[in-house]
């Protein structure tokens, strides 16, 4: 388990996050979510100690996320960001190939040689995300949705059929189409069902949130203001007081203005 | 190269399979063809049946050992320093614009050199040669570890701070080399001119031997670290996220390109452009992975110098051209080519 506590962070003047204590488990799919500016990434990064807090400490299994080094990390959780450009013309399956580094042993952890294994989790890899057809393309000439699902594809070769391995993916479906938010969605969901992944998502739509995760940290102002199961997170009052929208728009089903 | 997963190549890629086996002959056939011709043309020529078979008169001998393979083989190290140092920048800026004159080493080694010509009075001989050579080193490197102290002092070691460092720094830099151009009287003029315009005139084996004792152990540092440039490349967070000590790669990366630009120009004055072109025309050609570029970049680099050298101690012989003014007649246009491509879309930028 990775867990928070009551991590702050100064930022501009603000704390955020602000005192925060969360969990992200194992097996479950935990939503972070919130209006913007609420401190959804900055949590999240602070969770993958891309960040450190100023006080609080994160853990994963109970030990410190600084007292693992960067490799030993690296081979259990694998981060996707919100905007990742590459301006260099590597192809796909370079990209991709990119995520088993970390898994690469001795002199050839430099070079970044990929064994023969890895060229078929790469393949698996973007088979899952469906985007093996364009492994032979450039990475910046593809479309911005198409990145995303070949960036999504590096990270899952990353912790590929890897025990307690933990995914962090900072809006993973904002560039998709219906179709391939869906898909992703129930790959990783899918991914903490039967592989026990421990998974977390920064997410805006809940109606996607209320479908596919286990779990939801409701963020307002930095602060926590509610976590626990889907069902009691996100609900009309806290949607109507968090997001101040009318909770029709996510649990109505007629149009209302 | 990493795995391709497959791929049919369809017919008539049969030429970029053939790269992509062994991208590295191309670059070593072109160097050694330039190499050859370099060593037969000057004010001696050697034809190349005679410098093949080694029926050389003394005079060609002498002049072979003494004045032209010295020449040549210092602007194949010094090549080689000035591509390998900007593939390796392009790598740490994730920009395929930078060079190593934007973090201002080049110029901290100008203002070193300009200082010495100007305040330390007439030098003369090979005190003289080597002062400045050691000024510019010096001056380099101080340079570079400037900037990264101020990149450390403001924090995050974040690249853009140390851009913007590295436009100040320049600034600075310029400023005092041209306020010691105007204390300076016509003689150091003229060397101070001729100096910035970099040449590779008066090359001596001792040149040669210090550029490559440099060049040589930085370009292994980086092609050892090839694999993790590339990661670097999706992003710092990212590559830190996928298991590498990105702060110690970026100081490997620092220390080994100022120590070859450093020691490129300290034999050689400002050369400029090289360091941009040819890790673009190499990853034009074979692609962008920086296991194969910087040895690549190295190649094609010497190969680059050796034939601008060439043309700049022939075309006006018997005078001679600084051969700076050679690559920036090449490499400006072909700057101005890439902003236009950038610009329209092409680097995804």
């Amino acid at each position: 388990m990775i867990r928070a506590e009551a991590i702050s962070r100064r930022l501009g003047g603000r704390d955020i996050p602000d005192a925060v204590t969360t969990a992200v488990r194992p097996g479950q799919v935990t939503a972070i979510v919130g209006p913007n500016g609420a401190g959804k990434s900055t949590l999240l990064k602070c969770l993958t100690g891309a960040l450190r807090p100023d006080r609080g400490a994160v853990t994963l299994d109970g030990r410190p996320l600084d007292a693992f080094s960067l490799g030993a990390l690296a081979r259990r959780r694998a981060v996707l960001s919100q905007s990742t450009p590459v301006t260099f013309p590597f192809k796909v399956t370079e990209i991709v190939a990119m995520g088993r580094n970390p898994h690469a042993a001795g002199p050839a952890k430099r070079s970044g040689d990929a064994h023969a294994a890895d060229v078929a989790i790469i393949r698996r890899a973007l088979d899952d995300v469906d985007a093996w057809h364009l492994h032979d393309r450039v990475f910046p000439t593809l479309s911005g949705g198409e990145r995303q699902r070949v960036q999504l594809a590096r990270v899952l070769a990353q912790v590929w059929r890897q025990d307690d391995a933990y995914l962090f993916l900072d809006e993973p479906t904002s560039e998709l189409d219906l179709k391939h938010q869906h898909q992703v969605l129930a790959l990783v969901r899918t991914l903490a069902l039967d592989e026990g992944a421990g998974v977390c998502l920064v997410m805006h739509d809940l109606n996607l949130v209320r479908r596919y995760a286990d779990r939801a940290v409701l963020m307002q102002d930095g602060r926590a203001v509610a976590d626990g199961p889907v069902a009691e997170t996100v609900t009309p009052d806290n949607v109507a007081t968090v997001f101040e929208v009318s909770p029709d728009l996510v649990f109505g089903d007629r149009l209302t203005v | 190269m990493m795995p391709s997963a497959e791929t049919s190549s369809p017919p008539g890629a049969r030429p970029r399979a053939l790269l992509r086996r062994s991208p590295l002959a191309l670059p070593i056939l072109l160097l050694a063809a330039a190499l050859t011709g370099a060593a037969t043309i000057g004010a001696v020529p050697i034809p190349l049946d005679a410098l093949l078979i080694g029926d050389l008169t003394d005079q060609q001998e002498a002049v072979l050992a003494a004045i032209r393979l010295p020449r040549v083989l210092l602007a194949a190290v010094v090549g080689a320093a000035l591509a390998v140092s900007g593939a390796a920048m392009q790598g740490l800026f994730r920009n395929p614009l930078a060079d190593p004159g934007l973090i201002g080493i080049a110029s901290g080694a100008a203002l070193a050199v300009a200082a010495v010509i100007v305040l330390a009075g007439p030098l003369s001989g090979l005190f003289g040669l080597y002062g400045l050579a050691v000024a510019a080193f010096a001056g380099g490197l101080a340079t570079c570890v400037l900037i990264f102290r101020f990149t450390q002092l403001t924090g995050a070691f974040s690249v853009t701070y140390m851009l913007l460092a590295g436009i100040a720094v320049n600034a600075i830099a310029g400023a005092g080399t041209g306020f010691l151009t105007y204390l300076s009287d016509d003689q150091q003029l003229r060397a101070l001119t001729f100096w910035t315009m970099g040449s590779l005139g008066g090359a001596l084996w001792p040149a040669v031997v210090v550029v490559a004792t440099v060049a040589v152990p930085a370009t292994v540092m980086l092609v050892r670290h090839a694999g993790e440039i590339n990661i670097l490349l999706l992003g710092e967070d990212e590559a830190r996220h996928l298991g590498v000590d990105t702060d110690r790669l970026k100081r490997v990366v620092i220390v080994s390109a100022a120590l070859s630009v450093g020691a490129a120009v300290a034999v050689s004055g400002i050369i400029g452009f090289v360091g941009l072109v040819v890790p673009h025309l190499v990853r034009l050609t074979i692609g962008p992975d920086h296991r194969v570029l910087i040895p690549a970049s190295a190649v094609l680099g010497a190969a680059l110098l050796v034939v601008a050298d060439t043309c700049a101690r022939t075309i006006v012989a018997p005078a001679e051209m600084p051969v700076g003014i050679v690559t920036s007649l090449i490499g400006g246009p072909f700057f101005l080519w890439l902003l236009l491509k950038q610009y329209s879309g092409r680097f995804g930028i």
